[in-house]
């Protein structure tokens, strides 16, 4: 019960960095940025390529500290990289349609989600790829002293096409030993390393996206409270001709905005992929619908109810199915999740459709 | 010349909203605007502040050349108004709006601020001095944590006013401030008025209907009709001349 909860709270609190994104630009200029789950998707990849070609994958293990480094490395590239995509897709996609109502910005949007995911088909194809995890990289010859784990063979292979790429097998399943035999095969076919993956532990990255968000909220909190940048997203939010007059640029506000946004939600696509083992195109697209979700559910616009409505969505999705398959015998309980989060942004749309924190907005007459 | 405008012309498809006006500004001036209902006053405003691009004439400030200048790009060169409805930031206590416009010193980045290093605090500090003392200066300094809209009606008009300062202006444009106000309020106005302009260093242009408190305050006076300027001069010359009587004032001389 209690992993269950840790579970669904880590979970939540990688919605609610991408729901603050949804919010903080739904709350400067209206639109729901459908394509923010692709700015998520792309920083995952760029947290794939650092900790796959720079980081974890090329470090010799046991090393803590690299290893945290390299997360950090990665982390750090996400969260820029989606802010800069963030901060170029704005410029060429949305400041052109900003004054052209918004249902032109919300199709524009779609439009911009469905480009981001095609562009990352073509540049890093389709097919669903293992996020990188530490390995530990095992002599040929000392196999026999290695632990019974997911043991890795490569080898250098030539494809058709005369390019020499390094080919992995899986050698031994997890849990099995390695006998002689194997280890003979292994050599006999040319493999000249093993590594073993050495699997993150599921407390460590779930205590890290808690401590994350936790670090995050009060300095996001801060940002928009506080500082002058945060008083201009404010009443560029609310009049924006307005602040135009009183010399705020309004253009580089709403771009800091959507970096901001787009920078944590980098860091929710490390740590999702990182948790799920495996990062694709379509990665930002069902987290990003649930952020989105997540969003509604707090109140969209409202900066705390981004990351409550995460929490409480990461929650039930959790402790819901949870209740189910234990108290109703239901098995299948957990592959219902995702009907339970929409039937829930169903819920509150009908009965409480500011949200939790969203405040209703009068119309002016 | 503080600001000078030339040929100033605004078309919205076909209708001239602005034709050919002429305006001359000197360091110091207090200038009124007047005109009848649509004859191109609040145009005008837009012009200046860099809100709409004119469709021909040049427009200088400060001897540069600011014609094709972007509206928050003329805030910061100087040019401040204030709104015919207030147009407050509701959301924000009255003293974030006047932080949220307030340069003061040296200019302190998002990174800055993010890692609450020693520049930042130094920026926050001057700017909320400098907040403060203007909102004390115009009367508000017991309101600082209100919500604006909380506010009588006058201290709304003046809080834009010393949001408007917040830009250290050297050309303030009043759109009707007196709006709305009685007598007495209006009296006081003036008194605001002339003294913020002397205190501050301002050239002040505004637009209000009522000719007792523009004949009162300002020493010159714009007459806009139909977008045209049919008439410019004192007070006195403007209260006699005919072209201003029938299309504006009625016989009052």
């Amino acid at each position: 019960m209690l992993d269950y909860l840790l579970n669904g709270l880590a979970l939540g609190a990688i919605f609610a960095f991408i729901a603050l994104g949804y919010t903080m630009v739904y709350g400067i200029i209206k639109l729901i940025n459908f394509a923010h789950g692709e700015f998520f998707m792309f920083g995952a990849f760029l947290g794939f390529f650092v900790l796959r070609d720079l980081g974890v994958e090329r470090l010799p293990l046991p090393q803590p500290l690299p290893i945290l480094l390299s997360y950090v490395a990665a982390l750090t590239a996400a969260s820029l990289g989606a802010g800069a995509l963030a901060v170029v897709t704005e410029r060429i996609a949305y400041r052109p349609v900003r004054r052209a109502g918004r249902i032109a910005a919300l199709i524009t949007a779609v439009c911009v989600s469905l480009i981001l995911q095609n562009l990352a088909i073509k540049a890093w194809g389709a097919k669903p790829q293992a996020y990188p995890q530490p390995r530990e990289w095992i002599d040929t010859d000392d196999l026999a002293g290695a632990a019974p784990a997911n043991l890795y063979a490569v080898k250098r292979v030539e494809t058709t096409g005369g390019e020499v790429v390094e080919n992995e097998v899986r050698v031994v399943e997890a849990g099995a030993a390695l006998d002689d035999a194997t280890r003979a095969r292994l050599r006999a076919e040319g493999h000249e390393r093993v590594y073993r993956q050495v699997p993150l532990d599921r407390g460590w990255t779930r205590g890290f996206v808690l401590l994350a968000l936790l670090l995050w909220a009060p300095v996001l909190w801060f940002l928009v409270k506080r500082t002058r940048m945060g008083k201009a997203m404010r009443a560029v939010s609310e009049d924006s001709d307005a602040a135009r007059l009183m010399g705020i640029d309004i253009n580089r506000v709403i771009a800091w905005t959507f970096f901001l946004g787009a920078f944590v939600a980098g860091v929710g696509g490390v740590a999702y992929c990182v948790s799920y083992g495996k990062v694709e195109p379509l990665t930002g697209f069902l987290p990003g619908m649930k952020a989105f979700i997540a969003a509604v559910i707090g109140g969209i616009g409202s900066i705390p109810g981004a990351i409550l409505g995460g929490l409480v969505l990461g929650t039930a999705e959790s402790l819901i199915p949870y209740a189910l398959r234990e108290g109703l015998g239901w098995e299948a309980a957990f592959a219902w999740k995702d009907a339970i989060a929409f039937a829930l942004l169903i819920l509150i749309l009908v009965f409480r459709p500011t949200g939790i924190l969203g405040r209703a907005v009068r119309e002016k007459v | 010349m503080i600001f000078e405008a030339r040929g100033l012309t605004k078309r919205y498809g076909g209708l001239t909203a602005v034709s050919g006006v002429d305006m001359e500004l000197a360091q110091g001036d207090l200038v009124g605007l007047i005109g009848p209902n649509g004859a191109g006053k609040t145009t005008c405003f837009n012009l200046i502040t860099g809100a709409d691009a004119p469709t021909s004439g040049t427009i200088r400030f400060k001897g540069e050349d600011v014609t094709r200048a972007r509206d928050f790009q003329m805030a910061r060169k100087g040019v401040a108004r204030t709104f015919q409805n207030i147009r407050l930031w509701k959301e924000m206590d009255v003293l974030d709006n006047v932080r949220a416009v307030c340069r003061a010193g040296e200019p302190c980045g998002f990174a800055a601020a993010a890692l609450r290093l020693p520049r930042f605090r130094r920026v926050e500090r001057a700017v909320t001095e400098k907040a403060t003392s203007l909102l004390q200066r115009l009367g508000l300094g017991d309101v600082l944590a209100e919500s604006p809209g909380d506010l009588p009606y006058g201290d709304q008009r003046r809080l834009e006013i010393a949001r408007a300062l917040a830009l250290d202006p050297d050309l303030l444009l009043l759109d009707e401030p007196a709006a709305g106000m009685n007598p007495t309020e209006k009296a006081r106005l003036m008194e605001t008025v002339r003294d913020l302009r002397r205190e501050f260093d301002l050239t002040i242009l505004l637009i209000d209907h009522d000719m007792k408190f523009v004949m009162g305050i300002c020493e010159r006076i714009y007459v806009l009709d139909h977008g045209e300027r049919i008439a410019h001069g004192t007070p006195a010359e403007i209260r006699c001349d005919k072209k201003v009587i029938e299309a504006y004032l009625g016989s009052e001389c």
